[in-house]
């Protein structure tokens, strides 16, 4: 039963990519990623990593929603009428594809993985969720961050501080314009006026 | 073991089903009261509309995504169907996940793809305009909800709905709507906004002529519409087991209380959506960001710290 | 019987009206009657299976009545209500014809086929009620690519061109907009208006015909009855613009129940439902309306050359409120102050809102552009009717 699921899963998250690069729209060519990520959630779900597999299908439902409008907003036609190629410097791309698919794959086959099967760890989980050492997420997160939980979580508040850093410093409109030259213009002059009258 | 399964799978379709009926029944009655026209003849309103959807022929718009625009009609009460497996509707959830509340939230967050596939499907510029506003509430609403969430989740340790039901009917334990009323609200407000209902109503606008619906006629209206009411039931079952104590109560059994509370919840949500006007995203997502956002954060803060100290 | 003829039966019809220039009169007995019948009006053609024309007008109305009509998907029939008292036997007429399974059959017959990538049927298609753009270079579907312009935050992005009205719910009567949109950001707005039937008679206004009988009649009050009535006519479409559908149909049944009082003074304090009271003062006092509409479309009282009429000076949440004040003047005479009476002509007031509406609603978004349009309310039809007769009084 496993097996067929991954088998389906498999097969359609490669198609669904294959079909990115098909489509002629920018809505149908975001959903098609949309579609493979979920695919490739799936298989997540049957190593038991329940909290991960529709932590993706969450996150990438709505990543991909707010990349299609971002598209869209730079090519409003609705419905995305006129087709167009959805695949640029062919060469160079497919290079890099097979570059990265290479590595991939020869860390897939090559790394010294843990025998046992992801079953026995399942099997002992106590219904505390998140809390029990037999539970597979939290073994997951203790293998890949190990010692190093205090370094991932400053690396995360850098990451997080430095793309709120980079959308400041790259907005058109500072908050000069909004207040004035000597910041005291209350409520701020904004082309459209919020809900607070800030 | 699987005709169990199938029967409870059937029984909680046909529990959600009744509530959402009961819901757009309660609606039509209020706006014919309104109208100053007869409540008790509004109640089969949404029958007949059903009836007169099912007959009409779909309407197709030049150079509509007609694939986009069905599947998103498909998928919204599929996501509503898929979200309520893991509530409890009656004595038991249909597949109780270790995982629920976040299996809840990705279901939910599914109503994000299939409206905007339906309005930008439809090729209209109401569509369009329609779809992408329901996107903005989406990240206007979906951050506090997501905290409201897990705050629930942290009282009870458990990210369950069966165990997060289970701990508010513990001797010594309150219902989690008197620790966090907070993010109890903010469900409520996300649940209207999710559900696209009431003052949250903008992306399926009158003053954009239906937005997201304006092209859709038959089967498509009716999934569309559908599927709304019962992601709006969805939603009022979700704070049952979450803040309001699941099945306890005196006197009743469980499955009664779980029910009572899931229609009075109901009931208040369909009233606000009568009573309140529309909350533009314009000016509702400043204060989405900057006040209820730091609010939930906060409350998730003090649930935290109650758990730590054990007094909950 | 079959299946469908049974399921048509269940079926209420969701009618689709439009109203042409100088018929507000049969609009009104329209309403009503779609109110008293437990039915909702369709938002659009898609949703419609009843065409309601108020009134026929010239050329362009007729254009657009025939456009929206091949939107309608079937079942659908067509009804033209010439005068009010015609509008009941009109509406029982297009239910008879919505039940009679054959009568359907027969007329969807000759209805060329739809389909969504013909290039035969899509220049006629295209031209969708709320949707036009300009024919620069065919695409599928037969329509044009937009075309690019800077926009308000300094980026390059495509405009879409969009027209608002005349066939459009909770839309002044015989107003169109063209709006160039960049997201739903108004760049650019012109404003036309639509003509009546150039063989009918001339367009007469029924407003302010009507304020002008109530002047000239016994108790001084019946012209505020007049008044409110045209108060809650506007109160109801600004509220169902707004989002407040339930406040609009208290409003608009309000509206009705007004009315009927001016019509027959004598009957009037037993018209009127007490609950409107109380839902009127809740519209006047919801925190949350002025909250979500308030500093839109700001007229200051030197904006215009000639002055702008003290009516629509303000934002749109004043002069909302002064519309509630209008008819909490006759609802609760006792409990509102003593105000100034504002009187100004409805067309006056109407040339200058047209007049500064295209500056209003440039880089508005479209939600803020139909609050606006609906807070000005202009009433093309006294327009239209002090163009053509001068002379005569206009309220």
């Amino acid at each position: 039963m496993q097996t067929v699921i991954f088998l389906i899963c498999a097969v359609g998250a490669v198609a669904a990519g294959i079909a990115v690069f098909r489509v002629d729209s920018m809505a149908r060519a975001t959903l098609a990623l949309l579609a493979s990520f979920i695919f490739a959630a799936v298989p997540i779900l049957l190593l038991g990593l329940s909290y991960l597999g529709i932590l993706v299908i969450l996150m990438m439902v709505m990543e991909m929603m707010i990349m299609a409008v971002f598209m869209v907003m730079y090519m409003m036609n609705p419905a995305g009428l006129m087709p167009m190629k959805m695949v640029h410097n062919n060469k160079m791309s497919l290079v890099i594809a097979a570059a990265v698919f290479v590595l991939l794959a020869a860390g897939a086959l090559f790394t010294p993985w843990p025998s046992g099967t992801a079953e026995a760890a399942v099997s002992g989980s106590t219904t505390t969720g998140g809390r029990s050492a037999a539970d597979p997420t939290l073994a997951l997160g203790l293998d890949l961050m190990g010692p190093h939980m205090l370094v991932m979580i400053v690396i995360g508040l850098a990451l997080f501080a430095s793309m709120v850093a980079v959308v400041v410093l790259s907005t058109h409109r500072g908050r000069y314009d909004r207040f004035g030259d000597d910041l005291q213009r209350r409520p701020a002059d904004d082309p459209v006026r919020g809900g607070l009258g800030k | 073991m699987d005709s169990a399964l199938l029967w409870s799978i059937i029984g909680g379709f046909v529990v959600l089903g009744v509530l959402a009926y009961a819901a757009a029944a309660l609606s039509a009655a209020m706006s014919a009261r309104e109208s100053g026209t007869s409540a008790v003849a509004a109640l089969t309103l949404p029958g007949q509309e059903t009836a007169r959807l099912l007959i009409r022929q779909r309407s197709v718009t030049p150079g509509a995504d007609t694939l986009l625009a069905r599947i998103g009609t498909g998928l919204l009460p599929l996501a509503a169907l898929m979200s309520v497996l893991v509530i409890p509707l009656g004595q038991h959830a249909i597949s109780d996940l270790s995982v629920g509340v976040v299996w809840f939230n990705a279901m939910e967050v599914l109503a994000w793809a299939a409206v905007w596939m339906v309005g930008w499907g439809s090729n209209s510029s109401w569509g369009l305009v329609g779809a992408n506003r329901f996107l903005a509430q989406g990240l206007a609403y979906e951050l506090p909800h997501m905290f409201a969430l897990i705050t629930a989740a942290v009282g009870a340790g458990s990210l369950r709905v069966s165990d997060i039901a289970a701990v508010q009917g513990l001797p010594g334990h309150l219902w989690f709507v008197v620790y966090m009323p907070a993010a109890f609200l903010v469900f409520l407000l996300s649940a209207l906004g999710f559900a696209f209902w009431g003052p949250f109503d903008q992306p399926i606008g009158r003053e954009i002529a239906g937005g997201a619906a304006a092209e859709l006629s038959g089967i498509d209206r009716l999934l569309l519409l559908a599927g709304r009411y019962l992601l709006l039931t969805a939603g009022a079952a979700m704070s049952v087991p979450l803040f309001l104590g699941g099945g306890a109560g005196p006197l009743l059994p469980a499955g009664a209380w779980i029910l009572l509370k899931t229609a009075a919840v109901l009931a208040v949500l369909v009233w606000i959506g009568h009573r309140v006007p529309a909350v533009r995203m314009e000016r509702f997502t400043e204060v989405s960001w900057l006040v209820l956002l730091p609010l939930t954060i906060l409350q998730a803060l003090a649930v935290s710290i109650f758990v730590l100290v054990g007094w909950m | 019987m079959d299946l469908t003829a049974r399921l048509l039966a269940l079926g209420v019809p969701h009618p689709f009206v439009i109203t042409a220039p100088g018929f507000t009169a049969v609009r009104l007995a329209v309403e009503q009657q779609i109110r008293e019948r437990g039915w909702s009006e369709a938002l659009s053609p898609a949703d419609a299976d009843m065409l309601v024309l108020c009134g026929s007008g010239g050329k362009e109305f007729g254009a657009v009545a025939g456009r929206v009509w091949e939107q309608l998907p079937a079942p659908r029939t067509r009804t033209l209500v010439p005068d009010p008292d015609a509008a009941s036997a009109c509406l029982d007429a297009a239910v008879a014809a919505l039940r009679d399974l054959e009568g359907l059959r027969r007329l969807e017959v000759d209805r060329p086929d739809a389909a969504p990538m013909d290039m035969d049927m899509a220049g006629s298609d295209s031209d969708k009620t709320g949707m036009d753009m300009d024919m620069d270079m065919e695409l599928p579907g037969g329509l044009p690519m937009a075309d690019r312009g800077a926009d308000r935050d300094g980026l390059k992005l495509d405009q879409l061109h969009l027209v608002l009205g005349p066939a459009l719910s909770d839309w002044p009567s015989g107003l169109v907009v063209r709006l160039v949109l960049q997201g739903d950001v108004a760049q650019r707005a012109g404003i036309s208006v639509l003509d009546g039937a150039a063989d009918g008679p001339p367009i007469s206004s029924f407003w302010a015909d009507l304020i002008g009988e109530a002047a000239q009649s016994e108790p001084i009050e019946h012209v505020e009855l007049v008044n409110a009535a045209a108060a809650a006519d506007s109160l109801q479409r600004f509220l169902n613009v707004a989002g407040w559908p339930s406040a609009a149909r208290i409003v608009r049944r309000l509206r009705d129940e007004l009315l009927a009082g001016a019509a027959h003074p004598a009957a009037r304090s037993r018209a009127i439902d007490p609950r409107s009271r109380r839902w009127l003062r809740a519209v006047g006092r919801s925190r949350v309306l002025r909250w979500s509409v308030a500093g839109l479309g700001q007229l200051g009282p030197g904006q215009l050359d000639d002055g702008v009429p003290l009516t629509l000076v303000g934002d749109v949440t004043a002069r909302v409120l002064r519309w509630v004040d209008d008819i909490a003047v006759v609802l609760d005479p006792v409990s509102t102050d003593a105000r100034e009476a504002v009187v100004t002509s409805r067309a006056a007031s109407a040339r200058a809102a047209l007049t500064v509406l295209p500056h209003l609603l440039v880089g508005q978004e479209l939600a803020a552009v139909r609050l606006i349009v609906a807070s000005l309310d202009p009433d093309i039809e006294a327009l239209q009717a002090h163009a053509a007769a001068p002379r005569k009084s206009d309220g």
